[in-house]
């Protein structure tokens, strides 16, 4: 992989809270340009930690990470990666869609046509131009999931996008729209942790699974979710579209 | 309280069209100047003003009735302490109760001052949006981090009461009942939980913010500037507020 398509590249690393043990454990992981890696795991492995310090919200006890060749400072503001939490409530806090959405390209410095013409965008993009000036905790759980996805990722025009179990609490309807989105976002890369095995397989073209903090699988997904032993071993089920292949 | 700028059907009034910060000076103005009033007099033009205001805002009967619900009870307390307990000309006795004429016009005088100031903050708040009452608290003087704590508090309200009457529906189906007296264990254990949860969820919402770049800079909007009718709206409230006040100081002269 050339130094150009590498979008993420992350070296032994290692992290633990300071009441617990080793949450990840020499953790090594290049991400190139188009990949949509889906990391799998029990519940409690790592995916969250391995997430926040990506993002330089956590601080790693060792190892480095680095975005486009750019070293990751934790506690600096990473603009070009952009995360969607697995609670919406935990990250949709503003007042207004649109206050909500504006946030994070206010923050890079934009304001007034440019500001409203990319919140706009994000909103237009999803379909929920509607719910603009909605108050977000009158909102249901797939439309305060989109209205997180339009201002974590789109109007950030986030290049790696984040997403820590996207279809948690999400119905059928805003699933298929969720799916929809990712393949066929524009964003270089993403990393997209979830129990949906379903989605993983329809979203991602690269699966890991990480396990008591190290990676115990990278392939194909096909390979990965479709290996009866390697799944049982951690406590994966084959997804039920792959049984008879 | 409408704490969105969304525009329902009456948005269109001069009030909501009002910039906050000059619409919150105004009020704050207007406000004292109701505090000051002592006199029966004025008692008239204040609930003139207040009721000129309300039909103006465009705000329903209903809205202000449910805001006036809880305070007007503690009012109404307050205002019977001071008819019974005030000295002065006896108008009636009635056992050992008395009413005096100086206690039936404070009572008068303190329930219309608390009511006029009461209905102003329910213009101000429904026709204004939360975030630019903070914004122009915080263009006021008010420190940022109480104008954070503010918001983040106000928003998060809804999630936490959501939250506790889940949990509570929860116990109800395991057979809690909720209204002995022993059930102030469970309740007091509820909340107890809602505030761990919030704990930990402060923390989330913090990460959430700090990836989009949060640094305790900016959450609101820039101030909209004041254009010529809200300096206009801003100094007409502010001679009223003066008016007041200056009659209310020429009436405690004594001999007046």
């Amino acid at each position: 992989m050339s130094e150009q398509e590498t979008v993420l590249r992350i070296s032994n690393l290692n992290f633990s809270y300071t009441h617990s043990g080793m949450i990840l454990d020499n953790i090594s992981l290049n991400i190139a340009r188009g990949e949509k890696i889906g990391v799998l795991g029990p519940n409690g492995t790592g995916k969250t930690s391995l997430f926040l310090l990506i993002t330089g919200v956590e601080k790693p006890s060792s190892g480095e990470i680095y975005l486009y060749n750019k070293k990751i400072t934790p506690g600096k503001f990473h603009p070009e990666l952009g995360m969607v939490f697995q609670d919406s409530d935990d990250q949709v806090f503003n007042f207004s869609v649109f206050e909500d959405v504006a946030f994070g390209p206010r923050n890079i410095g934009f304001t007034g046509e440019e500001l409203a013409s990319r919140v706009n965008h994000a909103l237009g993009h999803l379909g929920i131009s509607h719910l603009k000036e909605r108050p977000p905790h009158q909102l249901s759980g797939g439309e305060k999931r989109l209205v997180a996805i339009a201002g974590g990722i789109l109007a950030m025009q986030s290049r790696l996008a984040i997403y820590d179990e996207p279809t948690s609490n999400l119905d059928m309807k805003f699933r298929r729209k969720l799916i929809n989105f990712i393949k066929t976002s524009n964003q270089e890369a993403a990393l997209i942790a979830s129990h949906d095995l379903e989605f993983i397989l329809e979203t991602c073209n690269r699966v890991i699974i990480l396990d008591e903090g190290k990676i115990a699988a990278d392939g194909k997904p096909q390979d990965i979710m479709g290996n009866w032993d390697l799944m049982k071993k951690h406590s994966l089920e084959v997804p039920h579209s792959l049984w008879n292949k | 309280m409408e704490i969105s700028a969304k525009a329902d059907s009456k948005s269109n009034t001069i009030f909501h069209q009002w910039e906050a910060e000059s619409k919150l000076i105004s009020f704050i103005l207007l406000m004292f100047s109701f505090a000051m009033i002592r006199n029966i007099e004025l008692v008239i033009i204040m609930i003139l003003v207040s009721a000129v205001m309300f039909f103006v805002s465009g705000i329903s009967y209903s809205c202000l009735l449910n805001r006036w619900k809880t305070p007007a009870v503690l009012v109404l307390l307050m205002g019977l302490m001071v008819l019974f307990f005030s000295e002065g000309q006896i108008l009636i006795t009635a056992g050992s109760l008395t009413i005096t004429r100086e206690g039936l016009l404070g009572m008068i005088i303190l329930i219309s001052r608390v009511m006029s100031i009461l209905t102003l903050i329910v213009i101000l708040f429904e026709t204004t949006p939360f975030l630019d009452i903070i914004t122009a608290m915080h263009n006021l003087g008010l420190p940022k981090i109480l104008a954070d704590m503010t918001l983040f508090t106000v928003r998060y309200i809804f999630t936490l009461n959501w939250q506790l009457k889940q949990m509570k529906k929860a116990i109800i189906l395991r057979g809690f009942i909720g209204n002995k007296i022993s059930s102030w264990k469970e309740y007091a254990i509820l909340i107890g939980g809602i505030l761990v949860r919030s704990f930990e969820q402060s923390d989330r919402v913090y990460k959430a913010l700090a990836i989009r770049g949060y640094s305790f800079e900016q959450i609101r909007s820039a101030p909209a500037g004041w254009d010529s009718r809200d300096k206009t709206m801003c100094y007409s409230f502010a001679v009223l507020a003066l008016l007041i006040s200056s009659i209310q100081v020429y009436l405690n002269i004594p001999g007046v």
